[in-house]
């Protein structure tokens, strides 16, 4: 049933509750809060657009995981998400967005756009790129819950569930045609700076987040 | 040798044999404070037909007289009384007036009894010593007449633009009958400024009021000194302090014949200006980072430069908000003299996270104030007046980031626990529960939105019930629940998230918020006195002037808890848990309908009607210890009677008679009538007599719960607790004859005869106190 739809028959069965002598609540009822969660994430299709391998000169923590672990070298997505109830933001527990086994961390919202961008933690190889194979990796939201909670244990049986579930990682061939040259910055702070580039590009209508971001930085 | 004064009146004094001093007392009392113009009734017991004696003196001793202890130093300042021969009952009782000179305030006067049992001092017989200490406040005289018994509510905030009248009960006062006064509302002065200078200058439009006193009730002795003229304009702060003086003599002073109403420091009244309306001060913000989640929102004085010290306020977003969209908060509070900084909250993560940069980002604001803004806060910031304000996720952080301190898990850099004078959360979740988010001894606050679509208090899901925190506060705590309200309703960005009838909106919900949140924050960083008024005064009594009150959909309910230091806590519910023991240890007797006590904790995911104890109650999830009782009563008179216990039957030293109750949502005599609930209070004391008023009297009473649906099946959201409090001098009007210094028992009273029909109540927190 499409949206109009809804609205149609909502409309008959308030005439008819009126018909029926029920009293009206003096103001119209509204919901805009978060909708409801479907029962998986599994169905989502979350797909990569962008992305921009990174290093940093000072190391970072990823805050998104128990372990908050610390790292010098990552992945800047721009994922576009079919589902936009599992990212319009709430204050209760969210779906949790893994790449493979790994909790990313998001920067924005994107529940209007449909575009998130988030920021995978990753390891460097010995000549110092970002090595990390997204083709590998199935993209997908797991069970509602806080990601600073998520500790290894409870990484993995999220991603066994996405395999059972049958998410699949994106083809090499389609990555390679989205990701950007690497990058070299100073910190993790100059990482968000470029993460409101490609809000702006991408979720444009989050101004307030962007401004933020490109808040001037104070001299250290 | 025997003192020569005593000597002398022991010379004057008849011969009598045997006789003995049993006890001196003032209002029944060993040791009292007494505000200036207020009647002490003395007491000498002892032999009948003997001469009795008081003697005075600025010093407790004791003295070795006469091969005994007395308890009075006998100093050169000694003052002995004939009070004549003890009558024949053996009860010599005399007034003394508290004279209303300034220069004896704080000072603490001693005395002893005596009656002749000889010729000589040696010979008498002597009581102990009693004491009575000139008390900061004088008489109350200020506030509001009322529909009902007590007649008249004496309060120190009125809104600008609001009359202000003057009781004067004469079963208080009794020389005031048959007299003519003038009734002056002057500038305030300390007791050394009224020292220096007791001319009387009234500021009221009209100038003094004359009044005639007569016998018979406060009603008759009510007059309005001002019909709103007053000014309430304070600049930056919140009340202009103006002293009520009754002048008998009519002689244009304050002297030992007049009543005042604010002899000391505090004023007797204050006007408080619109708290809704931008402060006076022009603001700067600005926007800046210290790197990741270091981005800041600033707001202070520009003329910040020409000021003190500040007192902050640090602002912490919740999850998927921005640290942006507190503007309103910002500027009016800036506009107030406070710096407020609002800042970027790592809350994606988790309240953990949150809590941490609500800990950096202090740090981080209090460390760098050489080079943010160029400096120009550097030395204006007071540490010491910190409030933390947060938001849903940002709501727990701020309580989470207390308990981390205090649990010595996290050192600040800048500045220490004590300095957060208050921590006040805007729709808080509760993920992490009471081992982790407790905000121990914190002055804690909540505001909750009855229409939030998030942390929507739904017994579905604990972390969506934004009261827990609260009833986790160990000290003081407060409350402001408002319905319609969203849950976005709280910042200044888009989206109410709301979900219910008769939704506020922004607009009107920001009115409310900024007019509560600047007395919220000014009581408690500040100490500001009238402030107080604004967050125990039901809505209906006293609320904001520009709060939107023509709105029928703007509904406000409060709690207000002072710290357990100067209580005494009658039932709590917390200990003997059975419905006959109070928690103070006192018998409780009842004749309502299924009374029981538990934990405050709906037992299920739902809110319908389904005879759960605690159905509808919100306050506590698993291992929380927050309880209270409920019970019910239908068109017949019933009531709960509680004893006090010996600890608390002197509850003269309090001001005021506290608890909180609640309507139970959804049950068929909640819906039968949709409006505020009102019961009576009766106290009585040792002697049977009693004294009784309906919670109603001060207007408003125990609000019904908010009409959502959802959640179950039927209509009506949490059970929603407000504050009721009654100064316990209330009960003494019109000459009540009720002895609060030997209180027996009070007894709550529901039914026809005492207020509303029929309801089914929660309730909890029944106490005296002093804050």
């Amino acid at each position: 049933m499409n949206l109009s739809m809804k609205n149609v028959v909502v409309a008959v069965l308030a005439l008819g509750l009126l018909a029926g002598g029920v009293t009206a609540v003096s103001s119209l009822l509204v919901t805009d809060g978060p909708p409801p969660l479907p029962d998986t994430g599994m169905d989502a299709v979350v797909t990569v657009v962008h992305a921009r391998p990174f290093v940093t000169n000072e190391p970072f923590t990823h805050w998104w995981d128990a372990d908050r672990a610390s790292y010098d070298a990552g992945l800047l997505l721009v994922l576009e998400v079919s589902d936009l109830t599992l990212i319009h933001p709430r204050q209760t527990a969210e779906p949790v967005l893994f790449v493979g086994d790994q909790t990313v961390e998001r920067i924005n919202t994107g529940h209007e756009s449909g575009y998130l961008v988030a920021l995978l933690p990753a390891e460097r190889n010995v000549q110092g790129s970002v090595d990390l194979d997204l083709s590998t990796l199935p993209i997908y939201f797991d069970l509602p819950a806080l990601p600073e909670t998520i500790d290894g244990p409870t990484a993995q049986a999220a991603l066994a569930r996405a395999v059972a579930a049958g998410v699949t990682a994106q083809p090499a061939g389609d990555l390679a045609a989205v990701t950007a040259e690497q990058v070299s910055f100073v910190d993790v702070g100059d990482v968000h700076a470029h993460a409101a580039d490609l809000i702006e590009q991408w979720s444009p209508q989050e101004v307030d987040l962007i401004s933020g971001l490109r808040a001037p930085r104070l001299p250290r | 040798m025997t003192h020569p004064i005593l000597r002398s009146v022991a010379l004057a004094s008849g011969l009598c044999s045997s006789a003995f001093a049993a006890d001196l007392t003032i209002d029944g009392q060993q040791n009292v404070n007494k505000a200036p113009g207020t009647t002490m009734n003395w007491s000498l017991t002892g032999t009948p037909n003997v001469t009795g004696y008081l003697l005075l003196d600025v010093d407790p001793g004791p003295t070795q007289l006469f091969g005994q202890s007395l308890e009075l130093g006998f100093t050169p300042a000694l003052t002995l009384i004939n009070l004549g021969l003890v009558p024949g009952n053996g009860s010599l009782d005399f007034a003394i007036i508290t004279p209303s000179d300034p220069s004896l305030l704080g000072l603490t006067f001693y005395g002893l009894g005596a009656v002749a049992d000889g010729p000589t001092a040696a010979q008498f017989s002597y009581t102990a010593g009693v004491s009575v200490t000139i008390g900061e406040r004088g008489v109350e005289l200020a506030g509001n007449p009322l529909g009902a018994y007590p007649n008249f509510e004496f309060v120190r905030a009125f809104n600008e633009g609001s009359a202000v009248s003057v009781g004067v009960d004469p079963s208080r006062h009794p020389a005031v009958v048959g007299v003519t006064a003038d009734v002056y509302v002057v500038a305030s002065k300390t007791a050394s400024e009224w020292q220096a200078d007791p001319s009387l200058v009234d500021l009221t439009g009209d100038g003094a009021e004359v009044a005639t006193f007569v016998a018979g009730s406060i009603t008759a002795n009510t007059f309005t000194v001002d019909t709103g003229t007053l000014s309430g304009d304070a600049g930056v702060g919140l009340g202009v302090g103006y002293d009520v003086v009754v002048d008998l003599n009519r002689d244009g002073l304050l002297d030992a014949a007049d009543l005042i109403d604010g002899f000391g420091d505090e004023s007797g009244l204050y006007v408080v200006s619109d708290t809704t309306a931008p402060g006076p001060l022009a603001v700067t913000e600005a926007l800046y980072s210290g790197g990741t989640f270091l981005g800041q929102n600033l707001f202070y004085p520009t003329d910040i430069a020409n000021m003190g010290r500040l007192p902050l306020v640090v602002i912490s977003h919740g999850n998927g908000h921005n640290y942006q969209w507190y503007d309103h908060l910002g500027f009016h509070l800036a506009s107030y003299g406070f710096v407020v900084m609002s800042h970027q909250n790592n809350t994606g993560p988790g309240i953990e996270t949150a809590s941490t940069t609500t800990l950096t980002n202090t740090d981080f604001f209090l460390g760098r104030l050489a080079t943010i803004e160029g400096g120009a806060l550097l030395g204006h910031i007071e540490v010491e007046q910190m409030t933390w304000l947060g938001h849903s996720r940002g709501g727990e952080g701020v309580a989470r980031a207390y308990d981390r301190i205090f649990d010595g898990d996290w050192v600040p850099k800048h500045y220490a626990l004590e300095d957060i004078q208050l921590v006040t959360s805007m729709a808080p979740t509760d993920f992490l529960g009471p081992a982790q988010t407790d905000p121990h001894d914190a002055n804690y606050h909540v505001w909750v939105a009855g229409a939030d679509a998030d942390v929507n208090g739904c017994a579905s899901s604990d972390i969506a019930q934004p009261l827990h925190i609260h009833d986790r506060a160990e000290e003081k705590r407060a409350a402001i629940s408002l319905h319609g309200v969203g849950h976005g309703d709280f910042h200044n960005s888009s989206g109410s998230v709301a979900s219910g009838p008769c939704l506020v909106g922004k607009p009107d919900t920001h009115l409310v918020q900024l007019g509560y949140a600047l007395p919220l924050i000014k009581h408690h960083a500040l100490g500001n006195i009238p402030a107080q008024d604004f967050l125990w005064r039901q809505w209906e009594s006293f609320h904001p002037i520009g709060a939107p009150d023509t709105n029928p959909c703007v509904v406000v309910d409060l709690q207000y808890r002072g710290g357990s230091v100067d209580a005494f806590v009658i039932d709590d519910f917390q200990t003997n848990n059975q419905i006959t023991v109070s928690s103070s240890g006192g018998t409780v007797t009842s004749t309502v309908l299924g009374l029981g006590e538990g934990v405050l904790n709906d037992p299920d995911s739902n809110f319908t009607d389904n005879g759960a104890l605690m159905n509808g109650m919100t306050y506590a999830r698993s291992n929380d210890t927050t309880r209270g009782a409920v019970f019910q009563y239908n068109n017949v008179d019933l009531e709960i009677a509680y004893e006090i216990v010996a600890a608390g039957q002197d509850a003269s030293g309090f001001d005021s008679l506290t608890m909180r109750a609640c309507q139970v949502t959804r049950d068929g005599l909640t819906n039968l009538a949709l409006e505020d609930l009102t019961f009576s209070v009766e106290l009585a004391d040792g002697s049977g007599t009693t004294s009784t008023i309906n919670v109603g009297s001060y207007g408003g009473g125990v609000e019904e719960p908010y009409q959502r649906t959802g959640c179950g099946i039927g209509t009506g959201w949490n059970n929603e607790f407000e504050t009721l409090r009654m100064r316990l001098s209330d009960f003494e009007a019109d000459g009540s004859g009720i002895d609060l210094t030997d209180l027996a028992t009070v007894t709550l009273k529901f039914g026809p005869s005492s207020g509303s029909p029929q309801g089914r109540l929660g309730i909890d927190d029944l106490a005296f106190t002093n804050d």
